[in-house]
C-alpha cells in the first residue's frame, strides 16, 4: 500500500513539473520575446533643451531652417525634437533623451520638409549610448555654407594615355562631435574622394556635385609614369563647372 | 397577584425604553427625507479641461473631454470622503517645447474631503478639496511607442446639485487645479511641470440612502 502511494506522488510530482517548467519557458520566451532591437527607449521625466543661432558663412542670419534632434544623424525616423530657426537665426526647442541610442542634432535635414537645398547640413553628434546626457546644449553659433551645384569633367589630350586621379572634395553634409569627450574616430568624415583611372578606352569623366561655396576640391593627379601632383579649385558661388585636361 | 403585578410594571418598563431605542435622531436639513439619513452617492461625469497657466499643457496641446467616476460617503452629515478615477486625452499641437510625442493620455486616481450643503430640496452644492496621483501615458511616433510619466493633482472642486427625488440628480462642476509633474530640464522646469487648469463639466449622481436609520 505504502509502495503505491509513494509510486503515485513521484508520478504526480513530475508530471506538475512538467507543467511548471512548460510555463517557466513560455514565460522566458515571451518577456525576451519583447525586447525589440529597434526600440528607442526614452528617458522618463527628462528632457533636453537646444539652444543655437544658425549663421551663413558670412555671418547673415538665417530663418526658417529645419532643426532635429535623431538618435543618428543618417537616419530619419526617430525624431526625438524638432524646430526651426526663428527671426535672427535663433533656436531654442526642448527634444527627448533616449538612454539606449546615440544623440545627433542635425541642422537643414536632407529628409526634412522644409530642408532648404541651397545650404549645407551640419550635425552635431555623440554616437555614444549614456544615461546622463545634459539637459541643455548650447551650441553658440551654427553655420551653415551655401551649396553650388559643380559639374567636374576631366578629359585626356591626345598625348595622354593613362591617368589616375583622386578628387578630393567637402561632402554637402558636415558632422562634428558633440563635445570634446568623444573620440574623433566616431564622428563622420566631412572629406569624400573619388579614384578614377582614364586611359585610351575610357578617356573622358564627368560627375555632378552639390560643394559647399568656399571648400576646396583637391585633384591629386598621376599623368602615366609621372610623380604624383595636385591642383586645388576653390569652390565659389559663380563655379558652376570645372574641366581638366591633362 | 403580586406576581402578576410584578411582571405587568416589568412589561411596562421594557416597552418604554423599546420605544426609545427605535425612536431616530433629529432629521438633518441634507437629508431629502428625514427619516433616511445620506449615506453614500457615486458620480459619473464628462469634463472639459481647460489650461489656464503659460505652460505646456496650456499652450501645446488640445485637451480632450474626459470622464470621471467618484465614491462619496458622508462622514457626518455635512462631510464627505471620497475617491474618484479621471481621464482625457490631449493632442500635442506643437511639440517644439515637449519633444516628439503625438499625444497623451492621463489618468488620475485621487481622495476627496468635501462639505455638502442642501439649499432647499431640489439644490444643493457640494465643495471639495482633492490630491490625486496623475499618470501620464506619452505616444511617441518610433518603437515601442510610449512612454510614462506621473504627476501630482492639487484641486478644489465646486458642484451645485439638483435632487430630482431621492436617489437621482444631477450636477455642474467648477474645478481648478494645480498639476505638478517631475519633469528635469532646468531650462524649461516651470514650464514642463507647472500646470494650472480648471475642470468644467457636469453629471449624474446616484444617492443610497439607509433606510429608517
Amino acid at each position: 500500500m505504502k509502495k503505491k502511494y509513494s509510486v503515485a506522488a513521484i508520478k504526480c510530482a513530475e508530471a506538475c513539473l512538467k507543467v511548471v517548467y512548460f510555463f517557466t519557458t513560455i514565460a522566458f520566451i515571451h518577456l525576451f520575446g519583447s525586447c525589440n532591437s529597434d526600440d528607442v527607449l526614452v528617458t522618463e521625466n527628462k528632457r533636453m533643451a537646444v539652444f543655437a543661432t544658425v549663421l551663413d558663412s558670412k555671418n547673415v542670419a538665417l530663418p526658417d531652417i529645419p532643426v532635429n534632434v535623431t538618435t543618428n544623424a543618417f537616419e530619419d525616423y526617430n525624431i526625438l525634437g524638432a524646430s526651426r530657426s526663428k527671426a535672427g537665426g535663433s533656436v531654442d526647442f526642448v527634444s527627448l533623451v533616449s538612454y539606449n541610442r546615440g544623440v545627433a542634432i542635425n541642422f537643414n535635414p536632407v529628409s526634412s520638409a522644409v530642408y532648404n537645398p541651397n545650404f549645407t547640413t551640419v550635425s552635431y553628434i555623440d554616437p555614444r549610448e549614456i544615461v546622463d546626457r545634459e539637459q541643455r546644449i548650447d551650441l553658440d553659433v551654427v553655420k551653415l555654407s551655401r551649396v553650388q551645384d559643380v559639374n567636374v569633367s576631366i578629359s585626356l589630350l591626345s598625348q595622354t594615355s593613362n591617368l589616375i586621379v583622386k578628387i578630393q572634395y567637402y561632402k554637402s553634409t558636415q558632422s562634428f562631435a558633440l563635445n570634446q569627450n568623444i573620440d574623433p574616430l566616431l564622428i563622420p568624415e566631412n572629406i569624400t574622394s573619388n579614384y578614377l583611372k582614364l586611359d585610351e578606352e575610357n578617356p573622358t569623366f564627368e560627375n555632378s556635385w552639390k560643394l559647399p561655396v568656399g571648400s576646396p576640391i583637391k585633384f591629386f593627379y598621376k599623368i602615366e609614369d609621372e610623380i604624383q601632383k595636385d591642383t586645388t579649385i576653390t569652390v565659389n558661388a559663380t563655379t558652376n563647372s570645372i574641366h581638366l585636361e591633362f | 397577584m403580586k406576581n402578576i403585578l410584578l411582571l405587568a410594571i416589568i412589561l411596562s418598563f421594557s416597552l418604554t425604553n423599546a420605544q426609545q431605542d427605535q425612536s431616530l435622531p433629529n432629521p438633518h436639513r441634507n437629508w431629502y427625507e428625514p427619516e433616511d439619513p445620506e449615506t453614500v452617492f457615486f458620480g459619473l461625469s464628462t469634463y472639459f479641461p481647460i489650461g489656464l497657466s503659460h505652460s505646456s499643457l496650456s499652450n501645446d496641446y488640445e485637451l480632450n473631454a474626459g470622464i470621471q467616476l467618484e465614491v462619496n460617503v458622508f462622514i457626518t452629515p455635512q462631510f464627505v470622503a471620497g475617491v474618484y478615477g479621471k481621464w482625457h486625452e490631449g493632442e500635442v499641437s506643437n511639440i517644439e517645447k515637449i519633444g516628439n510625442i503625438r499625444e497623451t493620455n492621463f489618468s488620475e486616481y485621487g481622495v476627496s474631503l468635501g462639505y455638502y450643503q442642501a439649499i432647499n430640496r431640489e439644490f444643493n452644492y457640494l465643495i471639495t478639496a482633492n490630491i490625486g496621483s496623475v499618470s501620464l501615458r506619452n505616444s511617441v511616433p518610433f518603437s515601442p511607442g510610449s512612454f510614462r510619466e506621473n504627476g501630482t493633482s492639487y484641486k478644489l472642486g465646486g458642484e451645485l446639485g439638483y435632487r430630482f427625488n431621492q436617489t437621482i440628480a444631477v450636477f455642474a462642476r467648477v474645478s481648478p487645479y494645480y498639476l505638478n509633474l517631475d519633469i528635469n530640464n532646468a531650462a524649461y522646469m516651470d514650464y514642463l511641470n507647472k500646470h494650472f487648469l480648471v475642470d468644467v463639466g457636469f453629471g449624474l449622481r446616484v444617492h443610497l440612502h439607509n433606510p429608517n436609520g
